[in-house]
């Protein structure tokens, strides 16, 4: 388990920066308004908040998809405008076509794209890159499958795949965990516990708080604003839930315990 | 009636011959770029790209030589050239319309498509009624194509389309492939996500008007749709749909203008008819070994 206090001052530089980030109201997309925050090398945040808070919006600034109206952002320490460094993106499950023509390695070597440079077809090398990847995530004996063929789990699991081939060590995973059994969440999370041993920093929007509250050393708590950031004990409290959540959380105190219910409709 | 005097004998007629060959490049732009229509879900917008070409092409028809001619039209001396630079500015720019109404949410992209489509197809219309007898004999060629009259130019143009289009597509395949898979990717690989969806959209407007005197407006939507969906049942990588529809789509349009031929009709209606008979073999042979193998 590492945080940002355990890792040692040479590490200070972080994995992701992000300093002021706002973006404005696009119909079909939230506002979000000056969102600062950093993640420390190899470190795993959950980020939560309700439907509309803006989570998908801070990934899809983050990527560029959609432009900054102000704010920073860096990938260790290089300025997101300028360097080449790439986030490693695994998109909403709902927003991608599944009777498309492609394999599971057509999908993984998507990643690659950008490595292999424009007129040039994929490598050797390339071909390598994916079948660790795979290897990565257990899909490798599945490569040459149509996408749409494969459980939800799994189809999850090759979309992390096809972010570790674009060779980057920073994952935005936008609601990984959403509509899987529980089995497909187990292993969905025994690859995200992999990828962490190996040094890999990822932020992960999540609707399941149980998940968020046991599973990972750091929540941010987000509803336009960062609401609050930090260990899930400190994280979910009343204070916060209700700032986060308004009226959609429900405190109830008893013999000096509180008990919260979240009322929160599935996207 | 002997295979012989079915295939071999119409080969006597030079436009019998410049008509299969006419099918056969029609057939490898829109298979091709029929793929990524399909996968993209971009059928309305093809439809509609193919009928906003007209009122290009009716300038270009009209104000091209004679007394009203425009300057900057009469300066093309071949007249075949004009009406495709005519009509590909006609569609590029509803192109480019449809694009900008859409961007920023200010319009459903349907609703964008659907009003700039029928204005412009109605554009047309109008402008060709200003010459009586173009409207009368010109405008069917133009809506259903006019495979058997296709000049030497047209050939020309269709030829140099073919290269320029599937080149473009095998340089920029892996790039289309991700921009047509997921455009949050292609943004987090830093891909010119927009320059690549407007390349896109101008092979397909390079596509429709270079294949206008094979098959005509109103049916060019199935020599791109239906190849493309019936290799799709074949297979299930890109590349390998879209050689696929390549070859169906050439097949189908050489055995459209022997129908033709042989059965009297307008070439480019059996063209339609023979890829739509073979779209619907194989639906039937793909849903009919899906319930024997969960069976």
């Amino acid at each position: 388990m590492t945080s940002i206090a355990q890792l040692p001052y040479s590490n200070a530089i972080h994995a992701l920066t992000v300093e002021n980030l706002s973006v404005g109201y696009r119909s079909g997309e939230s506002a979000i308004s000056d969102i600062s925050f950093q993640l420390g090398v190899g470190e795993r945040v959950a980020l939560i908040g309700p439907n509309g808070a803006g989570k998908s919006t801070l990934f899809k600034a983050l990527v560029g998809m959609i432009p900054h109206q102000t704010g920073y952002v860096s990938i260790h320490g290089e300025d997101c405008r300028t360097s080449h460094k790439l986030f490693g993106y695994v998109p909403q499950q709902e927003t991608i076509d599944w009777s498309f023509p492609a394999t599971v390695e057509d999908v993984v070597m998507m990643g690659r794209v950008k490595k292999i440079g424009w007129f040039k077809m994929p490598s050797k090398h390339d071909r390598q890159i994916v079948h660790m990847a795979l290897d990565q995530v257990g899909m490798r004996e599945f490569a040459k499958r149509q996408i749409g063929q494969l459980s939800g789990g799994q189809k999850r699991r090759v979309f992390i795949a096809r972010a570790l081939a674009q060779e980057t060590d920073v994952l935005l995973l936008d609601e990984p965990f959403n509509g899987v059994d529980v089995g497909a969440e187990a292993e969905i999370l025994a690859t995200l516990d992999a990828l962490q041993a190996n040094g890999i920093t990822m932020l992960i929007a999540t609707h399941d708080l149980a998940l968020a509250s046991t599973r990972f050393d750091r929540v941010l708590v987000v509803n336009c604003h960062l609401i609050a950031d930090g260990a899930p004990q400190d994280v979910f409290v009343p204070d916060i839930l209700r700032r986060a959540y308004g009226n959609r959380v429900g405190i109830f105190e008893h013999n000096g315990q509180s008990t919260m219910v979240l009322e929160e409709p599935i996207a | 009636m002997t295979l012989e005097e079915i295939f071999i004998a119409p080969l006597q007629y030079e436009f019998m011959r410049e008509a299969i060959f006419a099918a056969i490049l029609a057939g490898l732009t829109s298979g091709v770029v029929g793929a990524f229509v399909v996968v993209r879900g971009m059928s309305f917008f093809g439809d509609a790209l193919a009928h906003s070409i007209l009122p290009g092409v009716a300038i270009a028809y009209i104000y091209g030589t004679g007394a009203s001619a425009l300057p900057i039209l009469s300066s093309i001396a071949n007249e075949d050239v004009r009406l495709f630079i005519g009509g590909l500015s006609a569609g590029i720019f509803s192109a480019v319309l449809i694009n900008w109404l859409t961007q920023k949410n200010r319009l459903k992209e349907d609703t964008a498509i659907g009003i700039i489509f029928v204005a412009m197809f109605a554009l047309g219309i109008a402008i060709i009624s200003t010459d009586p007898r173009a409207y009368q004999r010109d405008l069917t060629h133009i809506l259903f194509g006019d495979i058997f009259g296709i000049t030497e130019s047209d050939l020309w143009i269709m030829i140099i389309s073919t290269v320029v289009v599937i080149g473009t597509i095998i340089l920029f395949f892996k790039e289309l492939l991700v921009v047509s898979f997921d455009s949050g990717l292609a943004h987090a690989l830093k891909l010119p996500s927009g320059g690549l969806q407007l390349l896109l959209l101008i092979l397909v407007a390079v596509t429709i008007v270079a294949n206008l005197q094979a098959v005509g407006v109103v049916l060019m939507l199935a020599m791109l749709i239906t190849p493309a969906a019936t290799a799709q049942l074949m297979t299930h990588r890109l590349h390998t749909m879209a050689m696929l529809s390549a070859l169906i789509a050439s097949i189908c349009g050489v055995l459209g203008i022997y129908v033709a031929w042989h059965l009297h009709i307008a070439a480019a209606p059996a063209i339609v008819l023979v890829v739509t008979t073979l779209f619907a073999i194989t639906f039937g042979i793909t849903a009919f070994r899906k319930r024997v193998w969960h069976h």
